[in-house]
């Protein structure tokens, strides 16, 4: 290599770190942008929901370099590991690049694009025509974009007639967007991640982010490094990384946090540090079905004592009053969840109730006070809570047994009257349960279109499940080789999405565009392409028109399409033009009702949300209203404050099954593993699952350190490596869940009991027996599917 | 070759000492701090990624330093490897048939 090539790289490479970081940098004259890089082109980051702006460098057509962008909103150009090398993904040796179809001797073969969409197509139609127009399903993904969610929506609701549209964000954020709904009328959050700098309080609770959100975690570190008064609450069962830095932690058994909630609430009160002023302006307390008063509330809520509950939770009662006086007196309280609220079987009365802490304080629609739903996937809110892309929702988040939107949507799809099925199809644990072959009358729906998602290894209590994908007409679309395209009858390659580009909208309301950078290796196409030509090929070409070979020619037809049927709803991105998302260098976060519009940091407040001054809304909003919750379904401009009566887990730890079991992420890789385990440096860190035990139940277990343990529930067993910690409870037991290898797949263990209201499963408790097996074993392999037609096993 | 563009921060006070430190990385070439003294902007480079992963590690938990951020990363001949002949000799090698073939699923 040349000195001069070298040391310009470098030179260019420290002057755009400088730039990020605000550092003046005196050589920055000699730095170009284009050091061996013939073009960066603006994207997002694929893996988490944080949203990171990203710059793909290219060269010769292919990606060269990437760094984070300085003027995103959300990562102020910082990536964490798994961005940086997403390009160990792109050119993966194991991406998949031709359709394949399996034959009858079991083994795939590789086939053209036309061979393989015609016989989804026909397939497709025969099974409807002869099962039923809800016999094919559809199971997207928090990580298509937003234009593939809305376009496979449309044609299944708008096409076939069929609600039977599901997606893996059911399986992570449902409780979230129920609580929202519930509380505020309308889902997701009220303000931005902005309120982290603003914060005097931060609550983090069901959420370990320095693992599954590092950069936001950054974010919060630097904030607490530079204001040590600031207080960090953690409210977890483990003593997590993100607990290192907490002022405040709150242990408790998993799937009581409900308990602990309502006590602190109970404190707030009880000392008189609520604020009656914005309950009395601002909610409406209700069990649900009753409106009561506050006294009512109170009375209900001193059966929450911080000693009682600490008799419930093993929370420490004294842990619980400091909580609740710092979360009431700091002045700016921001409160952060992710899935150790939604995954749960009261995982919307969960996310209710801290909803009700901030109401009661009105630490909310200011500055640092915000009550803040972190999501898992870079595009579960964009994708499919916004397009409404499960079988309850249209477009705008909205139900589809509301006839009045439905008519709208159908007038905006220009489809007749009454296409779209007022009836919700099945949710997602359903829509498996009811999924089998054409000879088993029990199961109504006969095929399923899956698109980036991994069910064969990330559904709970897998054995349940794992029949019907195998005996049904199951397509898949994905990049790499996973446990379902083990039990898929199609494979489709599909494009990274560096190679395809489109808009993800993170946790933060914030739509941003990726632009396509390069091609797709070998044959793989953009999920929108598959969609459309699958429309073609049944029919609906005039449903869905955009199926040309332009990926960003496509995109902007189907995003035009979703932003003019949400044109007049809160959601409003009417103003995030296609043009304009290619020129926005941070995005834009809705509402953004107009092109002139810069977007919204704060809804619900005066003179930030542009919905008071909507033709939509202004009308029923008092012209002295500075604050109000527009959505509220009642009109009344009000929050529901929720007496929910304290419900545990689905199961409890008893005789037999003596142990909670609960399940999560780490730092370096990401869901079940298809990527990140491709990726030699991740890998080496966690190359297997483990399972996590105090010390305490180790001694009385007798196991020790790297001993195999079998990890067995009523639903099915895992064995693996223990690894003894105090970061846990005792009696509590922690296993991530990105490990492929069968018998470290924990899923098998885990619970499918829902949530009765959102309908999201309780990965997060299990009641479990543990067993040492033998001493340590080996397993550190780095399983991967590495070969389409190795079998599920 | 891999090439980033990195901020290191230093712990209030104890920028000398982590200066001290860093000089022992022949990979690490400092190019300017901080107004403070307490970040410094440097740019690091490396045979490949697992030197890198190996660099960063030994940072994070050195003395004096609270913590190094990668803001670019230049990968262009980890690229080129992967997309030709030199395929197998990249940390993604065993990841290719043939390897495979020789070595079951070891990366």
């Amino acid at each position: 290599m040349n000195v001069s090539r070298r040391d310009f790289i470098k030179l260019t490479a420290a002057a755009s770190a400088a730039a990020a970081a605000g550092i003046s940098f005196p050589e920055a004259a000699q730095a170009q942008e284009s050091a061996d890089v013939e073009k960066w082109v603006k994207g997002t980051c694929r893996f988490c929901g944080t949203g990171c702006g990203v710059y793909v460098g290219v060269k010769d057509g292919k990606a060269v370099a990437i760094k984070g962008n300085p003027d995103a909103k959300t990562n102020f150009g910082f990536l964490c590991v798994k961005g940086f090398l997403a390009f160990k993904c792109m050119y993966h040796p194991d991406r998949l690049k031709m359709p394949l179809v399996r034959q009858k001797n079991g083994k795939f073969k590789e086939t053209s694009w036309n061979e393989a969409l015609d016989l989804v197509a026909n397939k497709f139609k025969y099974l409807r025509e002869k099962y039923g127009k809800d016999a094919v399903a559809y199971y997207g993904s928090g990580q298509c974009t937003t234009e593939e969610t809305y376009t496979f929506n449309k044609l299944w609701k708008g096409g076939f007639g069929s609600n039977m549209v599901e997606g893996n964000p059911r399986l992570c954020m449902a409780s979230a967007v129920a609580g929202y709904i519930s509380t505020f009328g309308s889902d997701e959050p009220m303000g931005s991640y902005s309120d982290i700098e603003s914060s005097k309080c931060i609550f983090i609770t069901g959420s370990n982010m320095s693992e599954c959100h590092p950069v936001i975690y950054r974010r919060v570190m630097r904030h607490k490094m530079k204001n040590p008064d600031v207080k960090i609450i953690v409210c977890e069962p483990r003593r997590t990384s993100t607990a290192k830095i907490a002022d405040l932690w709150l242990p408790n058994d998993p799937g009581t946090d409900l308990a602990v909630f309502h006590a602190m609430a109970n404190v707030i009160i009880a000392k008189n540090l609520h604020n009656m002023d914005f309950i009395n302006k601002h909610s409406r307390i209700t069990t649900g079905k009753d409106v009561v008063d506050f006294e009512e509330y109170k009375k209900f809520l001193s059966q929450f004592t911080p000693e009682a509950v600490e008799k419930l939770t093993r929370c420490p009662a004294d842990h619980i009053v400091k909580a609740a006086e710092w979360f009431a007196t700091s002045g700016a309280t921001l409160s952060m969840w992710c899935m150790g609220l939604n995954q749960r079987k009261r995982g919307m009365w969960a996310n209710n109730l801290v909803h009700n802490l901030h109401i009661i304080t009105g630490e909310m629609g200011k500055p640092g006070a915000d009550s803040f739903s972190l999501t898992g996937q870079p595009n579960a809110c964009g994708g499919v809570r916004e397009t409404g892309a499960l079988s309850h929702l249209l477009p705008g988040t909205k139900p589809v047994a509301n006839d009045k939107w439905r008519a709208h949507v159908e007038k905006a799809w220009n489809i007749p009257a009454g296409t779209i099925n007022p009836k919700p199809g099945f949710h997602t644990m359903l829509m498996f349960e009811k999924l089998g072959g054409e000879k088993d009358a029990e199961k109504p729906i006969k095929g399923m279109l899956v698109s980036t998602t991994n069910p064969a290894q990330s559904l709970p209590n897998l054995h349940k499940y794992v029949k019907g994908m195998q005996d049904s007409f199951l397509v898949v679309l994905d990049i790499f080789p996973t446990r379902t395209t083990q039990l898929a009858d199609v494979i489709l390659p599909a494009a990274f999405i560096y190679e395809k580009g489109g808009v993800y909208g993170c946790s933060e309301r914030r739509s941003q565009l990726t632009e396509k950078a390069v091609e797709p290796v070998g044959q793989a196409k953009p999920d929108l392409w598959i969609a459309a030509q699958i429309a073609k090929r049944m029919g609906f070409e005039k449903l869905i028109p955009w199926n040309g070979n332009d990926s960003m020619k496509a995109n902007e037809q189907a995003w035009t399409d979703y932003i003019t049927v949400t044109k007049d709803t809160e959601h409003t991105l009417w103003g995030a033009t296609y043009d304009r998302l290619k020129k926005e260098k941070a995005g834009i976060q809705w509402p953004c009702p107009s092109v002139d519009h810069p977007g919204t940091e704060r809804r619900y407040v005066r003179g930030q949300d542009p919905m008071f001054e909507h033709p939509a809304e202004k009308d029923h909003i008092p012209s002295d209203a500075t604050i109000y919750f527009y959505a509220d379904a009642k009109k009344e401009g009000k929050l529901n404050l929720f007496l929910r009566p304290y419900d545990g887990p689905g199961e409890m730890p008893d005789k037999e099954y003596t142990f909670f079991l609960t399940t999560g992420r780490v730092v370096e890789q990401w869901h079940t593993g298809t990527m990140t385990m491709r990726i030699p440096e991740i890998a080496r860190t966690h190359p297997n699952a483990y399972i996590e035990l105090h010390p305490d139940d180790a001694k009385q277990l007798g196991i020790t350190a790297g001993d195999m343990v079998e990890i067995v529930s009523r639903r099915g067993k895992s064995v693996m490596p223990a690894v003894i910690t105090k970061g846990t409870l005792p009696g509590v037991a922690f296993v991530p869940w990105h490990d492929q290898a069968m018998a470290r797949m924990i899923n098998f263990v885990c619970n499918d009991v829902v949530d009765p209201d959102s309908k999201e499963p309780e990965y997060k408790v299990a009641a479990v027996r543990i067993n040492r097996v033998s001493g340590p074993k080996d397993v550190a392999d780095k399983y991967i599917i590495d070969d389409v037609n190795a079998p599920f096993a | 070759m891999i090439f980033t563009g990195s901020i290191i921060s230093f712990e209030a006070g104890q920028s000398a000492e982590a200066l001290k430190l860093l000089e022992k990385f022949p990979e690490i070439e400092v190019h300017t701090f901080s107004e403070d003294g307490n970040n410094a902007v440097v740019s690091i480079e490396t045979n490949d990624s697992k030197a890198l992963e190996n660099i960063t590690d030994k940072l994070k938990k050195a003395d004096g330093i609270k913590d190094i951020a990668h803001h670019y990363m230049y990968f262009g001949e980890e690229t080129e490897k992967l997309l030709t002949e030199d395929a197998a000799s990249t940390e993604l090698g065993a990841f290719f048939k043939s390897a495979r073939i020789k070595n079951g699923k070891a990366l």
